[in-house]
């Protein structure tokens, strides 16, 4: 079996996501069995990570900087090293062994896509505050956050290289998919779901699963009865020396989404780089 | 009415000489304890009150229009300055649950309080930066170091929760400390049996906080 995970990043003045990644990396080098736990990383400049304790969590590392920011993730099927991948956003953290889910991927799927995401309190994520596009457009409702794919597939190539032409070509689709609530910029989420409209596949990658259950912590879809805007601002983020996290009072088990890229600092990593050098 | 036309000024030659009378705004206060009562134009407030200062009309203004309370407001006897406290709102978890970074961890922050571990000794010293008049000295980057005023209404208490590393749902130990203790002085807590790798938490009344292990 030939399984890893991918992790696609660029330099951004705003955020150093190669130490989201690395982060990552590190949470499931320290969560998934061996075989299970491979992590690829796409980085626009290799420097980012010479001055990290433990690069080997990457166990490999390609240069590309064709695309900035989150758009090389539109290119996860020609740049991943694996022949089955899991492309993963950056700011995600692993809390316990999927390895199972892996293999029913492996045996059952060619291409699926997250289309679910949960609170903290491990409820189902109903609010669209952030998806207003995908509901009036009746567009599916994929997360790209975390996509299975199959390196030979028909099915996963068209579909890739259809939504690779939907973000260089946005305003081709914009007037056919993206008619009310369109957005300023499309972004992989929403390539992903016209892809999947147009290729009417929907049903195919992205069925009803009890996984992946990732923990989406934007404020607004925690299903409070206020706004929020920062979920932290309303719940306390901690992450003991353990690798255990909780939000609130409420253990995380699940895939953690964490969005607000402060809460990976130089002492969460230090928490994470122990438990990898103990194991 | 020829007469009174006779007396009626030019308006023109009137304008061109208006000497518009100085504003002045004046703000009475307690002597004691230097809290603002009453802030108006400065005539108006010498009529009704003893103490009173000059203070600058945007200031008069916004107090008067209610963007700064009045009760936040202060003016210090000994060094004849006027002073606006700020109103600290607790509203969001951090404020009322913030987690104390170690040192080690924190490169450019300028502690408030400062918080020292002794593990042999199992003692916590706890300090106030000298720009309150505390003990804490400031490192060299941040010399020299100014001094604040604070004004803290009544006995304004600091409280620490020692808990399990990054969790404060347990919790080992508890202590407070009363921010008067600190002024000019340190508090040291003694028998801090702290089991394994831990942190502090406390209600955020300073911007920043800083734990050592010694």
């Amino acid at each position: 079996m030939n399984f890893g995970y991918l992790i696609v990043v660029a330099t951004s003045a705003e955020h150093n996501y190669a130490q989201l990644a690395y982060a990552l990396a590190l949470s499931i080098k320290n969560t998934q069995k061996p075989g299970y736990d491979k992590v690829a990383l796409v980085i626009d400049d290799k420097s980012q990570i010479e001055n990290f304790n433990s690069p080997w969590v990457f166990d490999e590392i390609i240069e590309w900087d064709k695309k900035g920011h989150w758009d090389g993730r539109s290119y996860m099927d020609e740049l991943s090293p694996w022949e089955h991948t899991v492309c993963l956003d950056a700011d995600m953290l692993f809390f316990r062994d999927y390895s199972h889910w892996i293999d029913y991927f492996i045996k059952n799927s060619e291409l699926y896509i997250a289309n679910t995401a949960y609170t903290y309190r491990g409820e189902l994520v109903t609010s669209d505050i952030y998806r207003r596009t995908f509901t009036k457009n009746s567009l599916p409702n994929l997360y790209s956050f975390f996509t299975f794919f199959k390196k030979d597939s028909i099915l996963a190539a068209e579909f890739f290289m259809l939504q690779r032409s939907i973000m260089d070509n946005p305003n081709e689709y914009i007037n056919m998919f993206l008619k009310e609530h369109t957005p300023k910029v499309i972004g992989t989420d929403e390539a992903f779901s016209i892809a999947a409209k147009i290729l009417d596949i929907t049903d195919e990658i992205a069925y009803p699963m009890q996984f992946p259950r990732v923990v989406h912590l934007k404020g607004g879809v925690q299903n409070w009865p206020w706004p929020a805007n920062k979920a932290t601002d309303h719940v306390g983020y901690y992450l003991n020396d353990k690798g255990k996290l909780k939000i609130g009072s409420y253990q995380q088990n699940d895939i953690v989404h964490y969005v607000e890229k402060d809460k990976v600092t130089l002492e969460t990593i230090n928490v994470l780089e122990e438990l990898v050098w103990k194991s | 009415m020829e007469e009174l036309e006779e007396f009626m000024p030019d308006f023109d030659e009137w304008l061109k000489n208006y000497v518009e009378p100085e504003r002045k705004f004046g703000a009475a206060f307690e002597p004691d304890t230097g809290q603002l009562v009453c802030v108006g134009p400065f005539v108006a407030v010498q009529l009704e009150y003893e103490h009173i200062t000059e203070i600058d009309e945007d200031i008069a203004v916004k107090i008067i229009d209610g963007e700064i309370k009045i009760s936040n407001c202060f003016f210090d006897t000994n060094e004849g300055k006027f002073e606006i406290t700020e109103e600290k709102v607790l509203n969001k978890i951090d404020d009322v649950l913030h987690r104390i970074v170690d040192k080690r961890w924190t490169d450019d922050c300028k502690p408030d309080i400062y918080l020292t571990y002794n593990k042999d000794a199992k003692t916590l010293k706890v300090e106030l930066s000298e720009e309150f008049n505390g003990t804490k000295v400031l490192d060299n980057e941040w010399q020299p170091a100014g001094k604040r005023k604070m004004f803290w209404s009544g006995e304004t208490i600091l409280s620490f929760t020692v808990a399990d590393y990054n969790d404060p749902h347990f919790p080992q130990q508890m202590f407070d400390v009363k921010l008067e203790d600190l002024n000019e002085k340190f508090v040291v807590i003694d028998d801090v049996d702290i089991t394994g790798k831990f942190s502090i938490f406390t209600r955020r009344l300073f911007k920043n906080y800083v734990l050592e292990e010694i």
